[in-house]
């Protein structure tokens, strides 16, 4: 029935400006058929979707939100460059999706897309509430100014998303048909070209061809940019152009029952904002995320250890009980002990994610990061840097992801640099064997707080000295649009929620599975020879000098004159190698090192070893030092994508220094001024 | 008269924005150009200044809100 003549695929591609409801509209039209090209953040790479309709199959493109077509950030600049990009090959559908209740400001980015010659929709997004803040729009007249396809609908509720698909059909086939026309209007033409303003007349006269040459320009527009053709204006000369344009054209575009806008701050700007409830009620939001993550996400963390137990166990008895298999060892040792170290983390992370998008999706996170930025700024860091560093104590690598929203480099690389110093949730592991090992039940919360609050101190103090040497420069003025409050959709929240999950999930399947496998292989060859491990009393003992022969071992044993300096040995050097991977590794390294055999966290053999061999002082530094040194290695190779790898490295390199001094210091002085 | 001390609840034409080249082509992306209509929201909240322009709300921090000239 459908004549599929080419096999040409459509790319439908969902542009706007932020809080535009892209998203929305976007997991209408691709449901489930979606996925994300990258690492997960507050924003997100690029977001790929299918989509069929009356027998065809599209391409689907979510863009990043841009303000125009001049980026000022690296969102702005990836859904730029996108765009240019596939100017060309004549399949891309520009759907410019727009909040109707702030169409006149819209407007600006629409003009710029539309200036492109490119086939292009306009969808008047969120009518019900232009409606109700008292807009009518008279579609017929915009689509005459812009020559252009006009829709409405109601992302939230689906209305009128299917006439998108039914639009993008329709022109497909006039592209195929070679009937279809994407001439730029002739006096945005002229706007663009000679900076001509289009006279104050109604749309009618634009069916007219022969726009007269003088078309009068405005007083503001004289003054500046009359004269000057399209490359010599400068950008906001160009925007001065723009906006009065937009000014002329606007009125003739929709009716305004009276002033209606909301020219009130809302209730819940009077309360988030407020003087001095503001503040605490953040910290109290920050507080119920913490109880949320890491209480709730307890009880699944629990049936996922247990699951992972058990598949041990099953693929475990495939072999006999005394097996000494490569195999078998390294898929359990290597593959699952790795995997399964990391999946278990999940369920923190899903609810941690799940919080950040509520937060997000209901316009929070911009007034949050309006009471930060006085502060911030004095750190050297701006106020939205505070989401990253808040979604750095769920997993450094979205939380570098994240930096992306930072519209300036100065203060990206300055938060990228310190996010490993918020404590992740790997580094919990770590905590939760060595405080109950070291110290009494009564500090035992004091000291995990302690922990915590040094990597925020120890931020803090590092982005300060960056900002007054590295990273020197004027201050960065802030400036955020606080989108309308919204009631979060549990579908929208869903979608990113999972699809974050996943992603934590994939690399968990991927980097994770990788390093996993050749950690095993640094703790496993060279191998003990057969005649020197009979020589040992206990399989343990064994297991222990085979450690120590082993390519990890000799690291750690290479390395101990440096862990020496901090009360250290190389079995803690060889964990920490293991740490490298990801941080939880210490743990089953550490068991591994004291013959304990497979050992978790609250393993109480592995605790009492760990006390008669260390001192409290030393405990406190292996505290220190899984906090602060050497980021994992998925952190790592984040930074150097994102960031560079002179900066990876250089962060890895001075992270790790740091830790040192700290540890060699505190070790030290302890020993020697306070006979610890 | 600068953006800072201007009163809550009045509706004000930008006179002038005394900043970079780049970041007046920020402000022009975001609406926030010379001659346009600011209404002051709030006058500061934790040193920012909450204002609406062409529609939308704007959170500005003091230094930027200092170099913002209006009309009276």
């Amino acid at each position: 029935m459908d004549k599929v003549t080419s096999e040409k695929k459509y790319k439908i591609v969902l542009a706007g400006n932020p809080n535009s409801g892209k998203s929305t509209i976007f997991n209408r039209l691709a449901g489930a058929r979606q996925h994300v090209g990258n690492y997960p953040g507050v924003t997100v790479e690029k977001k790929e979707g299918w989509c069929s309709f009356g027998g065809r199959s599209f391409n689907i493109v979510d863009l990043p939100g841009q303000y125009g077509m001049t980026a000022h950030s690296e969102d702005e600049e990836a859904a730029r460059e996108f765009i240019y990009e596939n100017i060309t090959n004549s399949e891309m559908i520009l759907v410019n999706i727009v909040d109707a209740s702030n169409f006149e400001r819209n407007l600006f980015l629409t003009l710029q897309f539309r200036q492109l010659g490119v086939p292009m929709i306009l969808v008047l997004n969120m009518v019900d509430l232009a409606r109700q803040r008292g807009f009518e729009f008279r579609k017929g007249e915009i689509s005459k100014w812009l020559r252009l396809p006009v829709l409405e609908c109601v992302g939230f509720t689906g209305e009128g998303v299917n006439d998108i698909m039914k639009e993008c059909a329709s022109i497909a086939e006039q592209l195929e048909a070679g009937s279809y026309s994407a001439e730029v209007p002739v006096w945005l033409r002229d706007l663009k070209e000679k900076g001509v303003l289009p006279t104050p007349i109604t749309s009618e006269t634009l069916e007219n061809a022969n726009v007269p040459e003088s078309l009068q320009p405005s007083q503001a527009v004289v003054k500046g940019c009359g004269a000057k053709n399209a490359d010599e204006r400068n950008e906001s000369e160009t925007a001065t152009l723009y906006y009065s344009a937009i000014s002329r054209i606007f009125p003739e575009m929709l009716f305004r029952e009276s002033e209606k806008t909301i020219r009130k701050v809302s209730i819940l700007d009077r309360v988030f904002l407020h003087r001095f409830l503001g503040l605490p009620l953040f910290f109290l939001m920050l507080f119920l995320i913490f109880q949320l993550t890491f209480t709730i996400g307890e009880y699944p963390m629990g049936w996922i250890e247990g699951g992972v137990e058990a598949l041990s166990e099953k693929i475990g008895s495939l072999w006999p009980d005394d097996s000494e298999s490569l195999l078998k060892s390294l898929i359990l040792d290597g593959i699952i002990g790795g995997v399964g170290g990391v999946i278990v983390f999940l369920p923190n992370i899903f609810f941690l994610f799940l919080a950040i998008s509520l937060l997000e999706d209901s316009g929070y996170m911009s007034r949050a990061a309006v009471l930060m930025d006085r502060f911030m700024a004095k750190i050297g860091l701006h106020g939205k840097s505070f989401i990253p560093m808040l979604v750095g104590f769920g997993c450094t690598v979205p939380a570098i992801m994240a930096t992306r929203m930072l519209e300036n480099r100065r203060e990206r690389l300055a938060t990228i640099f310190v996010l490993p110093l918020m404590s992740c949730g790997a580094r919990m592991p770590i905590y939760a064997l060595l405080i109950p090992a070291f110290f009494p039940t009564v500090w035992q919360g004091t000291v995990l707080f302690s922990i915590y609050v040094l990597g925020i101190v120890l931020a803090i103090l590092l982005a300060k000295i960056m900002s007054w040497t590295v990273l020197r420069g004027e201050p960065i003025p802030f400036v955020m649009e606080l989108s309308p409050w919204h009631v979060p959709t549990m579908r929208t929240v869903g979608v990113k929620t999972i699809e974050r999950c996943w992603l934590y999930l994939k690399k968990a399947g991927t980097v994770i599975l990788g390093i996993s496998i050749l950690l095993w292989c640094l703790t496993t060859f060279p191998q003990l020879p057969e005649e020197k491990a009979q020589q040992y009393a206990s399989e343990q003992a064994a297991a222990e000098a085979a450690l120590e022969f082993s390519t990890a071992g000799r690291i750690g044993k290479a390395i101990e004159p440096i862990m020496e300096t901090m009360g250290m040995d190389w079995k803690i050097g060889t964990a920490f190698l293991g740490a490298f991977a990801a941080k939880e590794v210490f743990v089953a390294q550490m068991g591994i090192v004291y013959q304990c055999g497979d050992v978790e966290e609250d393993d109480s053999s592995l605790r009492e070893v760990m006390r008669k061999n260390y001192s409290p002082l030393i405990g406190y530094c292996l505290l220190i030092f899984a906090l602060v040194s050497a980021p994992c290695m998925a952190t790592f190779a984040v930074a150097a994508r994102e960031a560079g790898w002179k900066w990876a490295a250089a962060q890895w390199f001075f992270l790790t220094l740091i830790a040192w001094v700290l540890c060699t210091g505190i070790f030290q002085i302890g020993t020697h001024c306070f006979g610890l | 008269m600068v953006l800072t001390n201007a009163k809550k609840g009045n509706v004000y034409r930008i006179a002038n924005i005394d900043v970079n080249e780049s970041l007046l082509g920020k402000l022009a992306s975001l609406g926030l150009i010379p001659g346009a209509e600011v209404e002051i929201l709030q006058g500061s909240v934790h040193g920012a200044s909450l204002v609406l322009c062409k529609g939308a709300q704007f959170a500005l921090g003091r230094g930027l809100a200092n170099q913002i000239q209006l009309d009276d």
